[in-house]
């Protein structure tokens, strides 16, 4: 290639003798611009600051809500820079913005959107399974920029040509001569170089791919690592708010006379439902706010309160409600067909043998460990905001929507580390009802969401029921398959195995909505795997094959097959075959088992990677399930960091198993009753296996994700191993006491 | 008036004594390792030492910690002399979001007193504490081996 293309290059500045790297629209020359990036002199700069004592500290972009992050991100960088990173030091960076000039088409019409660099937006949001995929390229080439850089300082100091230098672990190294990157910083940061520079081949990786802890594991242990709701502004006061518990409901009227008494509480101010029009989803519920001293006296105030709610268009509505409306729905509703090839309904006429089934699953929670919690201080020329969401740009732009006239230079947001996001802290609902009080009373607010909060006005996974006929030939090929899945407001998980590896197939969908709903950890493949994968199951049972082997045999006969979506395109044959096997073999399957145990597998692809499970269960005569064995397998691609990848598919599994065993809302007038972990079941580790082994495939095609993959198998093994064990097909979610009350028949 | 300790340093309270100790601590005093969440009791994230024995403190009234000896996440250990259960924590990388750990090492530092060599059944019976990332299986690792330590084995 010719001259180095500066204009597409990073830029350099030495600063506070460090260099600090950033692409051309952060740098001071453009300060004045609406392009910002705050305290570039003092902080870390663009992923990396190198200080003269060779002290080397790594940026990363991404808000982590415990997938790791904070240790993944910057591995890709410091693989690149070449140093030990151990001694790494991480921090994350303020959030990156610039004004939406049409250059990320993920930016829809939002007045923001995530800087870039080298024309790539910086990905700044954990969900989808993407901090990994989307950064993989952009930290390699940020790491490599420095690299060169510091040797084009080493190889001018030193009267050589760049291309006789190495770096090892932080030196430049010339012949037997080691020079510390720390030496160089100043020069490297100002000199030209006339060459792109080249990334490694993976297998000249030395960061990547080894196990690394967590480097937030030392400060979680000592109570040290902050979030949302550890922060104050000076000033703030503590809000609570009573929100209408009936979905879509209103304040009909209220009397804040008693609250008002109590000692600290100092205000009591309306929240108006966003959006006004009640019959689009709720972002913010109507309520009443008690703004007080403390958070104790803003509960206390709040009790004070009373409240005549309009319960709303839902007041009729629990579960049984919802049942009964699918039911209706199904027969008078219009369909929407998915995916369609062969004749389903000729195929499944001349089926030597047919299977019709349905398998039914609850609304979840998300449930977050850390409840919802936003702090925001609204000034007449300055928004301060301190949030714990999952997306940076999101935080601004929605809290946009309550504070118009400002404009985002006048937004200083914090992004805190997450206390569990798992798809529900992508909404700023916290945020935006902090941002409405502040602008009420003139105030720095937290809004602390209870749990009873929390449990109340969730964004829930969608409430569905999954419909199947399947028909197998003389030979036990499964040749016709009909999913029809019944929603309150799924998507459709229209490619999943095993829609492309029947002959005749249709796959079909239908939505009637009720609660508010939003993404839950793996949306729409958290509860296809759960129905798709005992589907299977049962077909393979039918055709008196062993479950693993119908599977594979599926898989090897249709080959690659078509995943068009989000995160991917293709479904890999062999990748799959080879997580069941992985997790089939940890797990031991097929060897001989005590009277009562049994064994169960499933896999799915989610965002593009690839997982599979297989669970020993024990059911004894009274019904009472213990899980005994569980194993893992996932195949993300290229896995950055084994040690964090485990984590994730340990926390997939156990995830999965927690929702499949107890986890259900209940209902009544269309309200949320078990709202405290007392009625909301969530497994504890008395129900987890005493054996877990989780295994990530190691391989070198560019990564997708693990946040979410492990989760969608984890459910269909498990109920695929209670049916080994005890004969109990398990059609509705949660398994609850269902075994205890199958047993007893 | 009610007067008790914290991390070894004497405290007094003069407010409303109906106020759950969890909000002392984080609000009052700026203990902020221990955390809210469910106030029930259910959960365990709000988990400190009174006594030397777990408590959930988000149900312990501020009225009834008088003349208490109460240990928080900051006073078990820090970071250049961590506590076994800590040690262990971070040596098995237990922790995912992180937000339910202060409690999650309290509870066990706790139940390790009773159960110095405890079984798998003994810590399914008796850790009741939630991690909703579930990151329970490096916990039982971990904790086994912070038994180890405490038992002089390692």
């Amino acid at each position: 290639m010719g001259n180095f293309d500066r204009r597409q290059f990073l830029k350099v500045t030495a600063a506070a003798g460090a260099l600090v790297i950033s692409s051309p629209s952060f740098s001071f020359a453009q300060n004045g611009s609406k392009d910002r990036y705050r305290n570039l002199d003092t902080n870390l700069g663009f992923y990396l600051k190198i200080d003269t004592n060779n002290m080397v500290s790594i940026g990363y972009s991404v808000p982590d809500d415990g997938t790791g992050v904070n240790t993944a991100l910057p591995m890709l960088v410091a693989e690149e820079l070449d140093v030990d990173f151990d001694n790494v030091n991480v921090e994350k960076l303020p959030p990156l913005y610039k004004e939406n000039d049409g250059s990320n088409p993920r930016g829809g019409d939002a007045p923001y959107i995530n800087q870039t660099y080298k024309g790539h937006p910086i990905h700044q949001s954990t969900g989808g399974s993407q901090s990994i995929r989307r950064s993989y390229e952009m930290l390699r080439m940020a790491g490599a920029e420095a690299r060169e850089r510091l040797k084009q300082a080493a190889a001018d100091d030193l009267g050589v040509n760049i291309s006789s230098l190495n770096t090892d672990n932080g030196y430049v190294i010339s012949g037997n001569q080691k020079i510390s990157y720390g030496s160089l910083v100043e020069k490297a940061a100002i000199v030209t170089l006339t060459a792109e520079p080249k990334l490694k081949s993976p297998d000249e990786y030395k960061v990547i791919g080894t196990d690394q802890p967590q480097k937030v594991a030392g400060d979680i242990a000592i109570g040290a690592q902050k979030y949302v709701m550890d922060m104050e502004l000076p000033g703030m006061l503590n809000a609570v708010i009573a929100r209408c518990p009936h979905a879509d409901g209103l304040v009909k009227s209220y009397d804040d006379t008693e609250a008002l008494k109590v000692p600290g509480v100092r205000h009591v101010v309306r929240v108006n439902r966003i959006p006004e029009d009640i019959n689009e989803q709720k972002y913010i519920a109507d309520g009443v706010a008690v703004i007080a001293d403390s958070h104790w006296a803003a509960l206390k105030g709040r009790e004070a309160l009373e409240i005549e709610w309009d319960k709303g268009r839902w007041a009729d509505v629990d579960n049984a409600w919802i049942d009964r409306n699918f039911d209706k729905v199904i027969v008078e509703g219009k369909t929407n067909v998915r995916l369609e090839h062969g004749d389903f309904d000729k195929a499944f006429a001349e089926a030597d043998k047919t299977l019709e089934v349905a398998y039914d699953q609850p609304y979840w929670a998300h449930a977050t460990m850390e409840t919802p919690c936003g702090i925001v201080d609204v000034k007449s020329d300055k928004v301060t905001v301190i949030a714990g969401n999952q997306t940076a740009v999101r935080v601004m732009n929605d809290l946009m929507r309550v504070l118009p006239g400002y404009t985002h230079d006048q937004f200083d947001v914090t992004l805190m580390r997450l206390g569990s996001g798992f798809g529900r802290k992508f909404i700023v609902d916290a945020c935006t009802e902090a941002a409405v009080l502040s602008k009420a009373v003139g105030k720095p607010i937290k809004v602390i969401w209870t749990r009873e909060d929390d449990l109340e006005q969730d964004f829930y996974n969608p409430k569905g029921r999954h419909m199947f006929k399947g028909g197998l030939d003389k030979n036990g090929k499964l040749v016709a398959a009909n999913y029809f899945h019944c929603s309150t407001d799924n998507d459709f998980a229209t490619h999943a195995f095993p829609a492309h590896h029947v002959p005749n197939y249709r796959g079909e969908v239908i939505d009637s909505k009720v609660l508010p709903s939003g993404p839950w950890r793996g949306p729409t493949e958290n509860v296809a795997g759960y129905a798709m994968q005992s589907f299977v199951d049962e077909m393979a049972h039918l055709a008196g094959k062993d479950p693993l082997q119908f599977r594979i045999d599926m898989f090897k006969d249709a080959g690659d097959t078509p995943a068009p979506g989000f995160s991917s395109d293709i479904m890999e044959a062999d990748r799959f075959i080879n997580v069941l096997q992985i997790a089939a073999k940890n797990l031991g399957w097929g060897k001989e088992l005590p009277k009562g145990h049994g064994m169960g597998i499933a896999s799915f692809m989610t965002f593009g990677g690839y997982a599979a499970c297989a669970v020993e269960v024990k059911v004894d005569s009274d019904g009472t399930l213990t899980i005994i064995n569980a194993s893992g397998a996932a195949d993300p691609g290229i896995a950055i960091n084994p040690q964090g990848c485990r984590a994730q598919i340990e926390s997939g599994t156990l995830d999965g198993f927690s929702a499949a065993l107890g986890q259900a809302i209940e209902l009544e007038e269309g309200r949320v009753i078990n709202n405290n972990f007392d009625t909301y079941q969530m497994a504890r580790i008395g129900t987890s296996p005493h054996m877990l082994t989780s295994e990530v495939v190691r391989n070198h095609i560019d990564p997708k994700g693990l946040g979410e993959m492990s989760l969608p198998p984890a459910i269909p093994a498990l109920c695929n191993a209670i049916f080994d064990a005890c004969g109990v097909r398990i059609r509705k979610l949660p398994i609850a006491d269902q075994l205890e009350k199958a047993m007893k028949v | 008036m009610v007067k008790f300790m914290v991390n070894g340093r004497e405290h007094t309270f003069e407010g409303d004594e109906d106020m759950p100790l969890l909000w002392y601590l984080r609000e009052d005093v700026k203990l902020t390792g221990t955390k809210f969440g469910c106030g029930i009791a259910q959960c365990g994230a709000c988990t400190v030492h009174m006594g030397g024995m777990a408590q959930r403190s988000c149900s312990v009234p501020m009225a009834a910690v008088d003349g208490e000896d109460i240990v928080t996440i900051e006073g078990l250990g820090d970071q250049d002399r961590l506590h076994a259960v800590q040690r262990a924590w971070v040596e098995e990388d237990v922790a995912q979001c992180g937000f339910c750990q202060s409690g999650q090492i309290m509870a066990v530092a706790s139940f390790l007193k009773d159960f110095p060599n405890p079984t798998d059944e003994d810590i399914d019976e008796n850790h009741t504490n939630l991690c909703r990332c579930a990151s329970y299986a490096r916990m039982r690792i971990a904790i086994h081996k912070a038994a180890a330590y405490l038992r002089g084995e390692a």
